[in-house]
């Protein structure tokens, strides 16, 4: 892994991508973060910036976060995305599971939380 | 909140002015003290405490003294001292009237009499609108005539009215209007929920309304109806209807949102057993509409 921890986001509403990014950079100086507004912005990006982590949302227009990570999952099979969502339900959590996601956070989320996923992924890729 | 209902009540009889409620609202309000300032200043809580459980309260469906006790920083007795003590502070509304001169204690006596003779409450319902009870407020103040599925109506209600409580202002009324096939929009932002209940969403509101609640949920001053501005509005019938979600999906109902979409002054679609709910906030109204949906 890169000094700079690469991080996509993907979520339709400006206000949660803007907390999302506050909430990554309290906890992390050195990431580089990118947006996507929809499912399959967050596709071709993910081609164009191989990030090392990826927040996505589920309800967006165009293609839904599962949709999308089933097919960044396919294009990458070691990619690692964090679903970040309003609705955690019983479905949803078991449609991430199947798609290959790799954690999933009901929103709003705690600074701690996503702290504890960036460190995660850290110590992973030492 | 019950001081709303009592003070419109009064206002709407004729029993004080507007001038005199507004004067008794302010002296009211300016006494409330929120639970997590009474555990603090108790010495029950930390500050540090009271921040972690209102995060929480951001993702759960619970009161902040359920989850106080849940955490085992108080107990269920500390939490009812606090409680009480919550409620002599909304005793202030009836202090403030015969302070001011406006109301003798008899005359409050014989309106709170007619007010449970009027919404046909007891004691015991009165008591626990008075102890901001937000299911019995719903029960009374809200009509839910035209429709069949009577339960999830109310608990979708119930639960949004927590929520603008926890997330936008305190201190609120709410009542119903009819909504007929279907509702001319201002600023309104739409979501479907779709599974095995199928329900039509909307919160609405004019422009200023739409500006400053957009404000109050993102924490930001925002002015102008703007990308910003839409996405708070809508973030927040979104935050709603995913813990509506999640609550169902516990129940085993599971249910799925469509994207939220912003309606400018356009009809909606037929509305089947349409609802209408005025939020009535400081600065003016919010209307949630819901409805059974085709979708």
């Amino acid at each position: 892994m890169s000094e700079i921890l690469k991080v996509l986001i993907c979520d339709d509403s400006i206000l949660m991508r803007r907390k999302l990014k506050e909430s990554i950079e309290l906890c992390c100086d050195f990431a580089e973060i990118t947006e996507a507004k929809n499912g399959q912005m967050a596709v071709d990006m993910y081609k164009e910036v191989m990030p090392d982590l990826v927040f996505m949302d589920i309800v967006m227009p165009v293609k839904d976060g599962i949709e999308a990570v089933k097919e960044i999952k396919l294009f990458d099979s070691e990619a690692r995305v964090v679903m970040a969502s309003s609705t955690g339900t019983q479905l949803n959590l078991r449609k991430a599971i199947e798609a290959g996601a790799y954690e999933f956070v009901q929103k709003p989320w705690e600074q701690s939380t996503i702290e504890n996923i960036v460190n995660k992924l850290i110590s992973e890729r030492m | 909140m019950f001081s709303q209902y009592f003070g419109n009540y009064l206002l709407t009889n004729g029993l004080i002015t507007i001038e005199q409620l507004k004067d008794v609202m302010i002296i009211q309000k300016s006494v409330h003290i929120k639970i997590g300032i009474l555990a603090v200043n108790s010495g029950l809580l930390t500050a540090l405490q009271v921040e972690e459980i209102h995060g929480l309260q951001t993702r759960m469906d619970k009161k902040f003294g359920e989850i106080a006790v849940q955490r085992n920083y108080i107990t269920v007795n500390d939490l009812e001292k606090i409680l009480s003590e919550q409620q002599n502070a909304n005793l202030m509304l009836g202090q403030a009237l015969m302070d001011r001169g406006y109301m003798t204690l008899g005359q409050i006596e014989d309106a709170l009499n007619n007010y449970k003779r009027d919404y046909e409450l007891t004691d015991i319902q009165l008591k626990a609108i008075q102890n901001g009870d937000i299911d019995e407020i719903v029960d009374t103040f809200i009509k839910f005539d035209k429709v069949k599925d009577v339960n999830t109506y109310k608990e979708y209600v119930s639960l949004f009215t927590r929520n603008v409580i926890r997330f936008i202002e305190e201190d609120i009324r709410i009542e119903s209007f009819e909504v007929k096939n279907k509702y001319l929009s201002n600023y309104m932002m739409v979501q479907n929920i779709y599974g095995e209940t199928n329900l039509f969403t909307g919160i609405d509101a004019k422009e200023d309304v739409f500006l400053k609640f957009a404000s109050k949920f993102s924490g930001e001053e925002i002015t102008e109806i703007n990308e910003l501005s839409i996405e708070s509005f809508g973030e927040f019938l979104n935050l709603h209807n995913g813990i509506f979600t999640v609550n169902k999906s516990n129940e085993g109902v599971e249910l799925e949102l469509t994207p939220q979409t912003l309606m400018q002054f356009e009809e909606t679609p037929e509305l089947f057993e349409g609802v209408g709910i005025t939020f009535f906030l400081p600065y003016g109204e919010v209307n949630l509409i819901i409805s059974n949906s085709k979708l």
